[in-house]
């Protein structure tokens, strides 16, 4: 179901498009190539590695330094959020103009001798019951934003999850044994006690999940495919199965 | 040392387990950079940079606003009215230009695809050269190795060299000559032709670019011209019946 399953290109072309990342003549190049000096910028970040149903830390695991260490952009998240809400506007809000009210088109006074104003129509903006000028019709108000943009405001808004505390990397979302929402409230309220809103993410849908959270305000669930800035920013703490994490580094390090 | 906090933390976090609070290791981290920005990052704390953003010059609304009686456009004139351009390159300030005089000539068929040539010659050197894998070579293969520069509505394989050619080269392309396709199988190669529209060619060559969506699907020829083309064996289209692209083969091995 996920994205990066679907990136797996493999599987989708016909075998004979099917090829491999490097072109041969990258690779020949590759291999001349010294190995890459170890920076600051390139040392993996650390997190624990915990059980969701108690928050215990099992292990340490190592972190994409590029996706979940990434230098802090909030004009880039700003600019990706503008742009989601943008395209999630409805654009249905609709006024009447003077071509579209109801009404007569009959020349409202005569044109001359009256010592007034002339009346071409009765429904013109100036009069009551006359029609909207300029007034908002339904467009579509979705913008554009490039790609890489995209995908950056995706590794920054993890990073300040991550520099902000936010960031819990569990084993697995199997603790939750029902779907009931008594349990994974007191999960919540237990292992992860405090008044922060929290999205979980699971690597495969999960229907336990989405029906015990469905009615917790303080709670959403979201598909790895469905991963977006506005989600992440929406709640303070991310909670995610490490399949997943795994997953998304892979699609998101460069 | 940090590496022995992280496991003193961790063994004594273990100890107290079901103790929510644990603290977190992110600033024993890596080189111990990392630390929360100032201000929180939420959805009330978001701005773009000082000046990224240039408000758009609201033109003749008023003397208020500086710009207003004129807009900016001076006093009378060509200049000062709507609708008036820089001239275009082909103007001849009202005279009628070259390209008015002369009559119009020949046409564009606008139908007509252009396929990038590959000539064996070209391939060869290549393959030689380690910069393509002769086992199996896709029109995206021979764009990342820049054998071709660009790939406009497909590749076509042509028979330059063909004297010479002796690698056993397994290759797909848009289009490929006769004298191409009886080479390559004299030097123990095969070609297969396959039929690509402009999104399909675009999948092969740049399918990252799909990002989170999922591929397309890779449409079969439109035309009668293009399906009889590639089910013929004789070309080796991907449509021809595969028992008898093999007799073709045969025959021309027989030959």
């Amino acid at each position: 179901m996920s994205f990066i399953k679907q990136l797996g290109l493999a599987s989708r072309l016909p075998a004979t498009v099917a090829r491999p990342l490097l072109a041969p003549q990258q690779r020949l190049m590759a291999s001349y190539a010294t190995e890459t000096p170890a920076t600051p910028f390139t040392q993996p970040v650390q997190s624990f590695l915990r059980k969701f149903d108690t928050n215990e830390p099992l292990s340490i695991i190592e972190l994409e330094r590029s996706v979940f260490g990434a230098p802090i952009r909030r004009d880039i998240l700003q600019r990706v959020v503008v742009w989601q809400r943008d395209n999630l506007r409805q654009g249905t809000q609709s006024t009447k103009g003077r071509a579209d009210v109801r009404g007569t088109s009959k020349k409202g006074a005569q044109q001359k001798g009256r010592g007034k104003a002339r009346v071409g129509s009765m429904r013109a903006p100036h009069f009551r019951g006359g029609g909207i000028a300029f007034g908002p019709k339904p467009r579509d108000h979705s913008t554009d934003l490039p790609n890489k943009v995209q995908l950056m405001g995706l590794r920054v808004a993890l990073s300040a999850k991550y520099a902000q505390d936010q960031l819990v990397v569990v084993d697995s979302l199997q603790a939750l044994k029902t779907p009931k929402t008594k349990e994974l409230q007191r999960i919540l309220d237990t292992a992860h006690a405090d008044n922060s809103s929290i999205l979980i993410m699971a690597n495969e849908p999960d229907a336990k999940l989405e029906m015990a959270a469905g009615n917790l305000s303080r709670c959403g669930v979201l598909g790895l495919d469905e991963i977006n800035v506005l989600s992440l920013l929406k709640f303070d703490k991310l909670i995610i199965e490490k399949e997943a994490l795994d997953e998304l580094e892979a699609f998101l390090k460069h | 040392m940090l590496a022995q906090f992280a496991k003193l933390s961790l063994q004594r976090t273990t100890l107290r387990a079901n103790t929510a609070s644990v603290q977190s290791i992110r600033l024993f981290s890596g080189n111990g950079n990392i630390v929360p920005p100032s201000q929180p990052i939420d959805l009330g704390n978001l701005a773009d940079n000082p000046g990224a953003v240039t408000e758009r010059l609201r033109l003749g609304r008023g003397p208020g606003y500086g710009k207003g009686k004129t807009a900016g456009r001076g006093h009378k004139g060509q200049k000062a009215r709507s609708g008036n351009g820089p001239p275009r390159p082909w103007f001849e300030g009202g005279q009628t230009p070259l390209v008015k005089r002369m009559p119009k000539r020949g046409f564009v068929n606008q139908h007509a695809k252009k396929y990038q040539p590959v000539n064996l010659e070209r391939l060869q050197h290549w393959i030689q050269e380690g910069r393509l894998d002769s086992t199996g070579i896709t029109m995206a293969d021979l764009l990342d190795s820049r054998c071709i520069h660009k790939i406009e509505d497909g590749v076509k394989l042509l028979a330059d060299g063909a004297e010479e050619f002796n690698v056993p080269v397994h290759i797909e392309v848009s289009r490929a000559s006769q004298k191409a396709i009886a080479a390559i199988e004299k030097a123990g190669g095969s070609v297969t032709c396959r039929y690509y529209n402009a999104l399909g060619l675009r999948v092969v060559t740049r399918p990252e670019k799909w990002g989170f969506r999922s591929l397309p699907k890779f449409a079969e020829p439109v035309k009668v011209k293009d399906k009889e083309w590639y089910s013929d064996p004789k070309n080796r289209g991907y449509l021809a019946d595969p028992a008898a692209i093999e007799a073709a083969k045969a025959e021309a091995k027989a030959l």
